[in-house]
């Protein structure tokens, strides 16, 4: 590098930034409004927006949001993309968006609340109800949206199961991003079951069938006894739980409330007939003799190699799963099913049925009217067009319109710059039932089937809305050592009595106190 | 090198060369394993298909190469900085004769010991002004209490006529840190070097603490969320098409191999530095 | 020990240069080692001693919303809990025992590999041996985790080939006789050839000249060894053995955590597994700080320990 040539370039950098900051400055001047604050880095209201609502009668400026979202995609888009541009227009926002790894979120959570430098819009995600939270609930650090709600069109028609289990004392601090209340699914190797001529399974003992046939029968046809039934990871990581089966079987979902006192599950007979099936699946070695130590992408390999034909996920990674089997059996086709019946009928355990919340802090969002106006943004996102935008892309990139259906021709693209950064962290209330149609996979159209049907026969953990002390502080302790015993017995380390002894000692080390204080929690609320 | 060699002295060799040679072998096949895998298409011992997708899958984002130019700069500007201010302050704690030198590693050994955690320190670093900068990812660990306690070590191994017969010919502190200490020190800077060019190439944590802009991310974090997306351990954002086929036990191994690679290459560099007779040339010149 | 260049200076203290000056005179000639020693003072005083009022969040119940000084204070609360928890003597014997093996085998293996890679005197086959060794340390430790399983799970490639010979399944992975060496076989695995490396560098600085005049005095390998090569780096070990006992009570936390299962949780759970499941990923912020504080304190008093003892034996340990 020559320095003269240096020296040159600075000095036009040095007046393109002067050139910039006077027509920053300019601009400014000419349009800030000072009403609606902190507007002082937006672009140029647009002058060609057509979508603008029409209650709107001059063009105000775009409300500027800030966002702390977690992100579990690759790429974090440019600000500038046509997406982010077109959500902006649509909304009149000019968007500020934080990402962090899902994975670290809470830590990075943790020293925001801390530190009070937090934006408009901070999601909380992962285990819900970590102590720092609800302290932080009790201290009003957020804002309590529950009031204004019912302001909304599209947020006031979420579930109120939703709302309770996401409430503390009471109140909603967060709008919850909503997902299948029930949603776990067996996925399962439809070409295997079609090789060893079963059907889906409908019920428990069928399931076992096929788990066995899938063991014995050389579904993939190699002539070799190396497949088995299910990849199960660890109990407490990945399941099936005990308790899946045990609801199949009639328990309650982990709590049942029984003349206002609460009753936890691992002392119903059918949650020991549950333990008993997996134990039973175990020694006839249709799950992995290591199923204990597997971690997730361990447990998700076994699937993916072909080497267990089905595996416990949530139904909508299906395809997912569908897509990495394929790539090196390439006519493998995938399906799932949710719920096993037994003798008691068919019931399928229930869950929080949304993703995490996303909380509006009182020291970024300071007055009422800015928190309805970042409420409204959330709510045109389930408008029909920004359903559109967030469910198919934008037309003639990520998807194309045949025969007035929607068809996605770039699923990646799409997942990259939509799904990820836009759909999964920001959209608040379901957008399947709004979006326009497509031509989809037929796995995606059983998803919904599924969790629709699901709905029908859900048991829901009473628990879920109420807060117990001693689980915040000491829960994750106390339910090792239910887990750890399950393990054991499954792997035959221990018998009955020695695992119920181990059930009697958590509920004297902490599990009373807990059902005490759900039942306080319940007959206060 | 000597001439004769006794017969004992060679079953020596022969003991310490096939040990060695074992040693290396075991140390390296496991690395070949996940360097294979990250070429196959499925995860096993003897891979039959070959295929560079999960290298392609990688280098699709566009952040690659950027984040990979922030680890460079910081690992390398950061281990600078780290080895100067650590040196210095070795230096002057290696001269028994310095009043105060006590209390002071006092001092550094209370830090090696206890620690303030994660909040309060993330409040420093917000104080000085560096949320969103890339010193949050140098500055922060700029010196570690122990490196430099076994430097300080290091540097009062270096014999004292030394630096007296540096002193004779005029020179004063200064002078002597510059043409002796450091000089006869060149394995321990090499070592501590990389200690600390591995320590600031491999942050992770403070990254996601400190940066919250996503285009400062070093190159850990970028290849932390590939895997996390690859592997589908997702939840609720998984959506992959039907359209999308990658292999994620292959991206997870290259994802390994592109972010050891990098830093793996700066050894042999460091290496000759660790050559033996550094002292007996200079004790004789 | 009078042969090394070491030794010499052994004897500093009795030639005192600057005689009998006051301490303002000394500490006026010393004026440029405190130049040198500013940038590293300021480092510790900004970013790791003012943050230090964290320790005492053991004593509350911290809550990031509400701060350190609104937060309330509670005693010894958290410390209770720590040692009331039926688990406590558990994870003491746990941790404690890990720590020892940990100082008791890992640490002497790098120095014994790091004085057979001294003795390789062909430079090309050295340089080739410490680059492999030094190798695994890049690996993280969740794929050192699944390497292991690929052996020695139940059906891993060490049971199988132990099927072949018409040996039993053995459950490595589930034992609690095998957990502990197996965690120190992945350490050895790992960070052997690492741990080697600071030590080369000491190794490095061995004057050669006292080489050349015992081999004059016909000097075995052995003797050479053991009289001029370990005396050399006779200090850098000792002040390492001691910066590992501060640190005592920290086991790498990740390793032990993905090696954990219910069948070995027994042997296997210490101090940073329990907190990072029961304090950290819970958001139990005082807690967490109060074990911290736990260990830290059994660190100093191993470091203040060993350090009497290492002045004891005529070294300078590292106060």
């Amino acid at each position: 590098m020559v320095r003269t040539k240096l020296g040159k370039k600075r000095g036009q950098v040095s007046i393109s930034i002067l050139l910039a900051m006077t027509l920053i400055g300019s601009g400014c001047s000419s349009t800030n409004t000072p009403t609606t604050g902190g507007t002082t880095n937006d672009p140029p209201a647009p002058s060609t927006n057509t979508e603008q609502k029409p209650d709107v009668t001059e063009p105000e400026q775009p409300f500027k949001i800030t966002m702390s979202l977690n992100f579990d995609g690759k790429d974090i888009p440019k600000p500038d993309n046509p997406v982010q541009k077109a959500i902006e227009e649509y909304t009149n926002t000019s968007l500020e968006l934080q990402y962090t790894p899902g994975a670290q979120y809470q830590d990075k959570l943790s020293v925001l609340i801390a530190s009070g430098d937090m934006p408009m819009v901070v999601a909380s995600y992962g285990a819900p109800k970590q102590s720092y939270l609800l302290s932080a609930f009790k201290n009003d650090v957020f804002w309590d949206i529950s009031p204004y709600i019912q302001e909304f069109p599209n947020l006031s028609k979420l579930n109120d199961t939703i709302f309770e289990n996401v409430a503390y004392d009471g109140k909603v601090y967060g709008l919850p991003r909503e997902r299948p209340i029930a949603r776990n699914a067996f996925i399962y190797r439809a070409d295997w079951l079609a090789k060893v001529g079963l059907e889906e399974p409908k019920t428990l003992e069928e399931f076992y069938t096929m788990l066995k046939a899938f063991k014995e029968q050389d579904p993939d046809g190699n002539g070799k006894d190396d497949t088995y039934g299910m990849s199960m990871g660890a109990i407490g990581g990945s399941g099936p739980e005990p308790q899946a089966y045990a609801v199949f079987m009639g328990a309650p979902n982990v709590w049942s409330v029984e003349d206002g006192s609460f009753v936890r599950d691992v002392f119903k007979p059918e949650y020991l007939e549950g333990l008993k099936f997996q134990k039973r699946l175990y020694d006839e070695q249709l799950i992995h003799p290591d199923f204990s130590i597997m971690d997730r992408p361990q447990m998700e390999g076994e699937f993916e190699n072909s080497k267990a034909g089905v595996i416990y996920n949530t139904t909508n990674v299906a395809l997912s799963y569908e897509a990495r089997v394929m790539a090196t059996v390439p006519d493998a086709k995938v399906s799932f099913f949710s719920i096993l019946g037994t003798d008691k009928g068919e019931f399928v355990a229930g869950a929080m049925g949304s993703n995490g919340i996303l909380m509006f802090p009182k020291t970024s969002v300071k007055t009422e009217d800015d928190l309805k106006r970042i409420l409204t943004y959330f709510d045109q996102l389930a408008d029909q067009e920004m359903a559109d935008l967030l469910s198919w892309g934008i037309e003639g990139e990520h998807s194309k319109i045949v025969d007035g259906k929607y068809e996605m021709v770039d699923q990646e693209a799409f997942d990259n710059e939509v799904g990820f950064p836009y759909k999964w962290p920001m959209r608040a209330v379901d957008l399947e039932p709004i979006k326009t149609e497509g031509n989809v996979n037929p796995l995606l159209l059983k998803e919904l089937e599924v969790t629709e049907n699901n709905k029908n026969y859900v048991v829901n953990n009473p628990a879920n809305p109420l807060i117990s002390d001693t689980f915040t502080e000491r829960g994750v302790e106390l339910e090792q050592i239910i887990k750890d015993a399950d393990v054991k017995f499954v792997m035959g380390r221990i018998d009955e009595a020695q695992w119920k002894k181990e059930m009697d000692k958590w509920w004297s080390s902490g599990g009373e106190t807990i059902a005490k204080e759900y039942e306080a929690a319940l007959a206060g609320g | 090198m000597p001439i004769h060699e006794g017969f004992l002295s060679r079953l020596a060799d022969i003991l310490i060369y096939t040990i060695l040679g074992l040693a290396s072998a075991f140390a390296i096949l496991p690395f070949i394993y996940v360097l294979v895998n990250s070429f196959s298409a499925n995860e096993t011992v003897f891979p039959t298909e070959f295929t560079l997708d999960a290298y392609r899958y990688i280098l699709s984002t566009d952040k690659f190469i950027r984040s990979m130019g922030v680890s460079i700069y910081i690992t390398v500007l950061g281990s600078v900085l780290s080895l100067v201010v650590t040196s210095f302050m070795a230096y002057a704690l290696s001269n028994r004769k310095v009043p105060g030198r006590q209390p002071v590693l006092m001092l550094v050994l209370f830090t090696i010991l206890f620690s303030g955690g994660m909040i309060p320190t993330y409040f420093v670093v917000r104080a000085v002004g560096m949320i969103d900068t890339y010193w949050a990812l140098m500055i922060p660990g700029l010196l570690s209490g122990f490196y430099l306690i076994v430097m300080k070590d290091f540097f009062q191994n270096v014999p004292d006529e030394l630096k007296e017969a540096a002193e004779i010919d005029g020179c004063h502190e200064v002078g002597i840190f510059f043409r002796v200490v450091l000089p006869l020190s060149l394995p321990a800077m090499a070592a501590f070097g990389l200690f600390y060019a591995v320590g600031l190439w491999n942050q992770y944590f403070s990254a996601i603490i400190y940066i919250n802009d996503s285009n400062k991310w070093p190159v850990q974090v970028l290849l932390q969320q590939v895997v996390v997306q690859a592997s589908g351990s997702i939840g609720d954002s998984a959506s992959m098409g039907e359209n999308v086929s990658f292999y994620g036990q292959s991206v997870r191994m290259a994802v390994i191999i592109v972010s050891t690679v990098p830093i793996l290459c700066v050894y042999p560099f460091l290496q000759k530095h660790f050559a033996k007779g550094v002292l007996l040339g200079s004790v004789k010149g | 020990m009078k042969t090394g260049a070491i030794a010499v200076e052994k004897g500093t203290p009795g030639k005192a240069p600057f005689p009998s000056s006051s301490l303002r005179k000394r500490a006026w000639k010393a004026r440029w080692y405190y130049v040198f020693m500013i940038p590293g003072i300021l480092y510790f005083l900004i970013f790791k001693i003012a943050p230090m009022w964290g320790v005492l969040m053991s004593f509350q119940d911290y809550q990031p919303s509400l701060g350190m000084l609104k937060s309330d204070w509670v005693g010894f609360k958290h410390f209770e809990r720590l040692f009331q928890s039926v688990d406590f003597w558990k994870l003491f014997r746990n941790t404690f025992l890990l720590a020892f093996y940990n100082l008791a085998i890992y640490f002497p293996i790098t120095i014994v590999l790091a004085l057979i890679l001294n003795e390789v005197r062909h430079e090309t086959y050295k340089r080739f041996v410490q680059t492999l060794v030094y190798i695994p340390h890049f690996l993280s430790w969740v794929v050192v985790a699944g390497i292991t399983y690929l052996l020695m799970g139940s059906e891993g490639l060490i049971n199988q080939a132990g099927q072949l010979i018409g040996q039993g399944r053995i459950d490595f992975l589930y034992s609690t006789d095998w957990f502990r060496p197996i965690i120190m076989l992945q350490i050895i695995w790992k960070d052997g050839g690492w741990g080697t490396i600071i030590l080369l560098a000491a190794l490095a600085g061995v004057n050669m000249s006292l080489y050349e005049a015992a081999k004059i005095d016909g000097a075995s390998r052995m003797r050479m060894m053991w009289h001029i090569t370990l005396p050399s780096i006779r200090s850098v070990i000792i002040i390492l053995l001691i910066l590992r006992l501060g640190n005592f009570m920290d086991l790498g936390f990740e390793q032990i955590y993905l090696m954990l299962n219910p069948l070995n949780r027994e042997v296997g759970e210490v101090f940073d597994t329990y907190v990072f499941r029961v304090g950290i990923q819970q958001g139990q912020f005082s807690y967490s700080a109060a074990v911290g504080l736990f260990k830290s304190v059994i660190g100093l008093v191993l470091v203040w320990l060993a350090n009497k003892l290492a002045k004891k034996f005529g070294e300078e340990g590292i106060y």
